[in-house]
């Protein structure tokens, strides 16, 4: 074409017409000529999260650079997310109702729920849908129809917190059904309260220095504290760090002596350099009653202290013995269950009993079929070794959570913005029938799926109301909750489901209305820095404006207020910075009577916005030596006081699949020889990962591709796991049993025992057909796999870690992971 | 280059923004389906380089007008194309395509804000998304035009914050868009900003 038909046909087709044409179709401008707001100075900004404090350099209201808060000498590679999920094009953007759901609301077709029809609506209407829906709810089929109990890894600051903004606002519409328990210590913190009357999974532990002043042994019973320490439920320090940085010298030089009990070799076992007992999964069980089989005959136990502190003993001997059923609990009974050798258990159990002996359990046994046992067994086992109490002895639920083991400092606690509004009372307080108002948390689906069905719960009945509507905030139930298709059944029996986040996670993705929330990165709060050690207050300096149409929780859930005229009573009247002066204040107040000199807020916030407690306050401190020292006027909370070996309580309650004292059933399905073995051959386990927290920072791509295989989710198993079935490091897997199926990266990793695998919970699940049940996950979500149910009568806990899967090469056609909606093409 | 034509340009340039800047409204889509549009659909293509995707959206307009609950329809496409909520989302920000990290608001955004600033713009409040949205973009293309900036300058901002993604953006609309009326103007934009690009150069 030559220049000039170009210019001419152009006068054509611009000619006017398009004037007239379009003048109903082009919107208003999106660009002004108005000046822009003055550039802002470079600053660095403190901020919180739950994998570490950092600096965040802010040049003209973006985020450029992320680097770790200077009192944080051990930071976790995680900070490198914080980046790519603020900027993440997962971000929920606006607010968004399900296609069909906004047609026909409440009778809408669910089983439509995951397929991605979305439209985009206006936070009025959004808010209104959400009220109008408590109110239908509530009219039809009072409280126990609504579920907002569900609750997850919050994002840290004690003024946004997202659970109590939604629990507050819902609680002051009408009450609803509540959960109790939680995913990660279901079994241990049920039991463990009846056995030494404390949950003990979250509880501060013995000072590290006394233990590794006092300790010849630590044992760590499926933990792995260097892995796990990153996270903590307020901003973590990372002190503990220091301390394991000198544990791992002291093993080195042989002062002290540390075993991991693990079929895996764990990050902590790797970074200690120390001994692994590699046990086959499932079975720990047997292998501590063949280690107190060996204490009890070999008389290495401390009758003593078994006599003076416990409860119950007697009646469990006849067990350990045989004599009540025939099989004496032997070393060698225990090592063809377990896969250790006799000589092994024998000679731990003697090391045990005989030097101080520290036992460090995590939370993955407790988290299997009849989990109570193993936590109960731990403890029996310390119990008779006669240290609980002792420096450098005793048994701990909690050491690798919060920064267990560094001393507490002289502190005050910074409140928090709470669940229930002072004097608020709720519009409907209706009646819950024949349902019960509180369920175990991991009973929810069930709930869906088989109302009016009567449980037993610790001692309870449990009747699972029908819940018709249920709402979450900064909570994945699609990630941690087990059995993946029949979590979709269970949301097919659901009228409306409501998901506020700030990224499109799965929960999201099956939910009827989307709303897009702040993440702690573009708000204002305030944090405790350490955990257990208590050694600071830090700031969190909102960094940039909130992305796109975002608002934060207490927004979100005061604008819904407003609609049932409780706005005020939700707020009580103070914004953001009037709240955070509030509760600041309040530390402030109670810092005087424990003589601590804090600044004032103004200061505080006006200043460097850390404040830390006084290092020389911190206090040296040992686990239970309260009740060694004092056992009756420092008795435990047990029905006895004293440690519980037999439960007279939990006999009553009759429980077939919880006795009253520690005791080996084989669980459901097992790998190794046990039940279901033949067809599914590998045991599969699914511990908290590495590089996220949970699901969080899964949407991080920057840090999700430091591990992702084969561009998705990686799953990791032993070089003869892999030889056997023709896998490379590398091929893409499918990995699969009767409940689902799921395509993951191949590691072979000698760091694996021969029948175990490993996907890291927090996958997000990436269904090849959403909301369609059977579907592949294409990333690797380990929670497909899993199985959803209970632990046992007593605790309801989940049982994801008894899950048997096989393994093959998949040939099948090339799935692209979409769970993080990134873009099909990027330049590379 | 003659003020009608660079009027003509502009407004071609903000229809196509008002295309993809948002959902439609009832009012843009009857406007859409007018005959003066029709027309106006048929005159583009009987320009040879813009033929073949003017009579795509013209197809898909068609198409589009039988469909059923069509505006909430649409506004189901849009968002799960450009707005995140569908599993294959087609990221409409050219620091998505441009940036190392493949995130929103990088690099690409920063220099479209220092751009629009450069000209005496800004943003609008009320449009909540990144500067380097395709429709800002657009738009911004439509306000160079008018405002009689440098063919130079106006070259210089089709090739380096549009013609620098588009095609791979056009390709994964293509892809992902299965009732078709988003992938045709996605094909409109791109061959657009190609002729325009021509006819600035000469």
């Amino acid at each position: 074409m030559s220049e000039k038909t170009v210019s001419l046909s152009r006068r054509r087709f611009l000619g006017g017409m398009l004037t007239s044409a379009a003048a109903g179709m082009i919107g208003p401008s999106l660009i002004t000529g108005k000046a822009f707001a003055a550039e802002t100075k470079a600053a660095d900004l403190t901020g919180v999260t739950h994998w570490g404090a950092f600096r965040a350099r802010v040049v003209d209201g973006k985020l450029t650079e992320v680097k770790p808060f200077e009192k944080d000498i051990f930071p976790s590679d995680m900070l490198m997310g914080i980046r790519d999920d603020l900027y993440s094009p997962a971000r929920v953007r606006y607010p968004m109702v399900r296609l069909d759901w906004l047609k026909k609301r409440h009778n809408s077709d669910t089983t439509q729920r995951g397929d991605n029809r979305f439209v985009r609506v206006s936070w009025d209407q959004a808010l209104d849908f959400f009220y109008e829906e408590l109110e239908r709810v509530q009219k039809t089929y009072g409280p126990a129809g609504l579920y907002a109990g569900h609750t997850g890894w919050k994002a840290n600051g004690v003024y946004h917190n997202c659970i109590a903004a939604m629990q507050r606002a819902v609680g002051l519409h009408g009450t609803f059904v509540k959960k109790v328990g939680d995913y990660s210590t279901g079994a241990a913190q049920v039991i463990l309260p009846r056995v030494v009357g404390s949950t003990e999974v979250y509880a501060q532990q013995t000072s590290w220095p006394l233990v590794m002043k006092n300790a010849k042994n630590i044992v760590f019973w499926g933990s792995d504290p260097i892995k796990n320490l990153q996270a903590g439920w307020s901003t973590p320090a990372h002190d503990v760090y220091g301390y394991y940085k000198q544990l791992k010298d002291m093993v080195g030089a042989g002062k002290i002596r540390a075993i991991s009990i693990d079929p895996v070799v764990s990050d902590t076992q790797a970074y200690l350099g120390c001994e692994q007992i590699s046990v086959n999964p499932q079975t720990d069980v047997p292998m501590m009653l063949g280690m107190a089989h060996t204490m009890y005959t070999e008389e290495l136990y401390d009758e003593d202290f078994v006599y003076d502190y416990c409860e119950g003993f007697d009646k469990f001997v006849p067990y350990l013995t045989g004599e009540s059923d025939g099989q004496p609990k032997t070393a060698e009974w225990a090592s063809k269950i377990c896969g250790v050798s006799a000589d092994t258990i024998k000679s731990l159990a003697r090391t045990c009993a005989k030097e101080r002996t520290q036992f460090i359990g995590g939370w993955c046994v407790q988290r299997m079929h009849h989990g109570e046992q193993w936590a109960w067994m731990l403890v029996v086992l310390s119990a008779m070794t006669g240290q609980v109490g002792l420096p450098g002895g005793g048994f701990g639920f909690g050491w690798h959570y919060n920064g267990a083991g560094v001393p507490t400092r002289n502190y005050v606690k910074v409140p928090g913005f709470t669940g229930s509004a002072p004097n608020g009372k709720p519009k409907y307080n209706g009646d819950f029938g024949k349902f019960s108002k509180t369920i175990p948390v991991a009973r929810f689906v069930d709930s869906m799926l088989e109302p009016g069905k009567t449980i037993d719960f610790n001692g309870r009945k449990v009747t699972l109301p029908a819940i018709k509507m249920a709402i979450f905030t900064g909570c994945n139930p699609f990630h941690h909750h087990q059995d993946r298709n029949r979590m979709i059944q269970g949301w097919q029996k659901l009228e409306t489901a409501i998901a506020i986040d700030h990224h499109w996670t799965a929960t999201c993705r099956f939910a009827d209305i989307v709303l897009p929330a702040t993440t702690s990165y573009e708000r204002n709060d305030i944090d405790g820095f350490g955990n257990h050690s208590r050694r600071g207050i830090l700031a969190n300096r909102k960094i940039v404006e909130p992305l796109f149409e975002a608002r934060n929780d207490i927004e979100i859930f005061a604008d819904l207020c407003k609609r049932f005229g409780q706005e005020k009573t939700f707020t009580e009247g103070r914004n953001e910075m009037e709240w955070l002066e509030h509760l600041y204040t309040q530390a402030q107040k109670g810092a005087k009577d424990k003589g601590i000199k804090m600044p004032s807020f103004a200061e505080f916030w006006g200043g460097e916005g850390y404040f830390e407690f006084d290092k020389a306050s911190e206090k040296l401190w040992v686990r239970h030596e309260a009740f060694r020292k004092e056992p009756e006027l420092e008795a435990l909370g047990t029905p006895s006081g004293l440690i519980e070996i037999y439960s007279e309580e939990i006999a009553k309650l009759g429980y077939e699949d919880c006795p009253a004292h520690p005791t080996w059933m084989e669980p459901v399905e097992r790998s190794h020889g046990g039940a279901g073995s033949k067809k599914f051959p590998l045991h599969m386990q699914s511990c908290h990962p590495k590089d996220r927290i949970h699901s969080q920072l899964s949407g991080a791509k920057g840090l999700r591709e430091s591990y992702e295989v084969a561009g998705r989710e990686p799953v990791y198993m032993s070089p003869a796991d892999a030889k056997a079935r023709g896998i490379k490091n590398g091929d893409v897997v499918r990995v699969f049993n009767d409940r689902g199926q799921v395509l993951a990266g191949a590691v072979v990793s000698d760091r694996y025992k021969d029948g175990v695998i490993r996907i890291f919970e927090g996958a997000w699940y990436n269904p090849a057909e959403g909301g369609k049940i059977g579907t592949l996950c294409k990333n690797g979500d380990p929670n497909v796999l899993t199985r959803d149910l209970r632990s046992s009568k007593l605790a309801q806990a989940t049982t994801a870690h008894t899950a048997l899967v096989q393994v093959e090469k998949y040939t099948g056609p090339a799935l692209k992971v979409t769970a993080f909606d990134g873009p099909e093409m990027v330049k590379a | 280059m003659s003020d009608i034509t660079s009027q003509n340009r502009a407004q071609m340039y903000w229809w196509l923004s008002s295309l993809v800047a948002m959902e439609f409204d009832e009012q843009q889509l009857e406007a859409l389906f007018s005959d003066k549009m029709n027309q106006f659909m048929g005159s583009l293509a009987q320009e040879p380089e813009l033929k073949q995707s003017a009579e795509k959206l013209m197809g898909a307009v068609s198409k589009l007008r039988l469909r059923e609950d069509l505006q909430l329809e649409l506004a189901a496409d849009y968002a799960g194309l450009f707005l995140g909520a569908g599993r294959s989302g087609v990221q409409p920000y050219a620091s998505v395509y441009l940036s190392e990290d493949g995130l929103m608001m990088q690099e690409p955004h920063h220099n479209m804000v220092a751009l629009l600033k450069k000209h005496g713009f800004a943003q609008t409040k009320e449009y909540k998304e990144p500067a380097d949205h395709l429709a800002v973009i657009l738009d911004f293309m439509g306000n160079l035009a008018v405002q009689g900036a440098s063919a130079e300058e106006q070259l210089n901002c089709l090739d380096t914050c549009l013609l620098s993604w588009l095609d791979d953006w056009s390709q994964g609309v293509e892809k992902c868009d299965s009732f078709g009326f988003y992938a045709a103007v996605s094909d409109l934009i791109v061959d657009f900003c190609r002729a325009d690009r021509k006819q600035l150069n000469s």
